[in-house]
């Protein structure tokens, strides 16, 4: 039986669900909320979705995805371009290659591997960015990051994995290492 | 059916090494795209300008939400405020009478002097007000994003003042929206003095809520409390606008406190003071 161009678009339209599900996370993590320090203890987001897509789904999250999301994460912020990028792909190699343990297991599990990789992830931004600059960056903003990201971590996970079970469910699951 | 098998997993480990491979293209595209920013390249900088405005009209449809809630809980907040309020304001009424009156004298008088010394004055600043749509203020940036709609006063360079201080300047305008880089980004330099002892310092951003006071003399004269302005020196800033106070001295670096409370900051102004074209072109003048 052929598929009608609805039912195409659908189905593309799901297989690109977690990167604009992503996308539109990142850009509702920048709208201003003006209330004591909210602007200094922001999560990065793009690293829990990136994290998330690479472990369950990175049949419809792949490197490219990661990539975009990097793009999109740095033409916003006045950071160097491509730091975002590398952290994420950075993220995505991680989150990838450790699915098979993860995967399967309790919440926690993921969220204490999201915890190891974020740390990692963040000491490598915090080090690309010093090399940038030529500077050492203040350690103690850098981490109250990290702390903030991680405490986000259930709430953006709770959201993504309602998504999954809502609309992606059927969707054809490949998992690859790589 | 061997062959069949064989054939499979040969594909299957092509195209892993596909995967592998396109994910180290892409992790050294990265670092190639960091390497070009650090030598502002025009072609990163227009992609990045092209993608701010196709995100920003989205931030602003998707912050309405946020903004009603903080509306109502500003007005809640306003209300308990606005009897002190008043009190404060009918006090500070009667003080700007007076001066408004002493204000008068003096402008008569400048008239005079300016008139007698053949001085011709600088052109008066003109302003945009803009609305905040985005912020960030983590380890790595502080900068926010701003809309000014049709206009085509703002320019790269112009200072940002949130209420009656400096903030930052505009890093980069994209159509109908503006970058600026706060002034306790790392990439924020500004030269100050101190308006009690005129001790002339470098506001240094260090992506942290306390800039800090470098490269002042060894005994230089300042204390926590003090004023520091903008010296007009490097011709981005024109002098005088107030910058922050000394909050604190240590042994080997001075903080400073903003002025402006950035994360309550909703709307921020755009001032041309006219110097910052000056100054270009002087530089392009001279590098010709």
């Amino acid at each position: 039986m052929e598929e009608t161009f609805s039912e195409i678009l659908e189905t593309r339209l799901k297989r690109l669900l977690p990167f604009l599900v992503s996308v539109f996370l990142l850009l509702v993590f920048y709208v201003p909320v003006h209330l004591p320090l909210s602007r200094y203890l922001r999560p990065d987001i793009g690293m829990i979705c990136v994290y998330f897509w690479a472990l369950y789904r990175q049949d419809l999250f792949g490197p490219f995805s990661a990539f975009l999301l990097g793009v999109a994460a740095d033409s916003l912020s006045a950071v160097p371009i491509g730091l975002n990028i590398f952290v994420f792909m950075f993220i995505f190699v991680a989150g990838s290659t450790s699915s098979s343990y993860v995967n399967m297991k309790p919440f926690a599990v993921s969220w204490a591997g999201f915890a190891v990789v974020s740390f990692l992830a963040f000491v490598v931004k915090w080090l690309l960015a010093s090399v940038f600059y030529s500077k050492f960056l203040v350690f103690g903003s850098v981490f109250a990051g990290y702390l903030s990201t991680i405490c986000f971590y259930p709430l953006i996970a709770r959201l993504n994995i309602f998504i999954q079970n809502r609309y992606l469910a059927n969707e054809e699951v490949v998992y690859e290492q790589g | 059916m061997k062959r069949r098998r064989v054939l499979f997993i040969r594909l299957s480990q092509f195209r892993l090494f596909i995967r592998k491979f396109l994910i180290a293209v892409l992790f050294v595209s990265a670092l190639a795209l960091m390497m070009l920013s650090k030598a502002d390249s025009l072609v990163l900088e227009k992609t990045s300008d092209v993608l701010l405005q196709v995100f920003n009209p989205v931030i602003r449809v998707v912050q309405l939400p946020a903004q009603f809630v903080y509306g109502v809980y500003g007005k809640i907040k306003d209300v308990s405020r606005v009897y002190a309020e008043n009190k404060k304001l009918k006090k500070e009424h009667a003080d700007r009478l007076l001066l408004k009156n002493r204000l008068r004298t003096l402008e008569a008088e400048n008239k005079l002097l300016a008139r007698l010394l053949n001085y011709t004055p600088p052109p008066e600043a003109t302003f945009v007000t803009a609305k905040i749509i985005a912020e960030e203020g983590d380890g790595f940036s502080h900068s926010l994003i701003a809309y000014v709609g049709k206009t085509d006063k703002v320019k790269e360079g112009q200072v940002v003042l949130g209420g009656e201080s400096v903030v930052g300047r505009v890093e980069t305008v994209a159509g109908k929206y503006v970058r600026v880089l706060l002034f306790t980004d790392i990439n924020s330099k500004i030269p100050v003095i101190v308006e009690r002892s005129r001790e002339r310092g470098i506001l240094s951003g260090d992506n942290t809520t306390v800039p800090k006071l470098q490269f002042t003399a060894l005994n230089a004269d300042i204390k926590p409390g003090d004023m520091l302005v903008t010296s007009g020196v490097a011709g981005i800033f024109p002098a005088g606008l107030p910058v922050g106070i000394v909050s604190r001295i240590g042994e080997d670096e001075t903080e400073v406190e903003t002025i402006t409370d950035i994360p309550r900051l909703e709307y921020v102004r755009i001032v041309d003071y006219g110097i910052y074209d000056d100054v270009v072109m002087m530089t392009s003048e001279n590098e010709e």
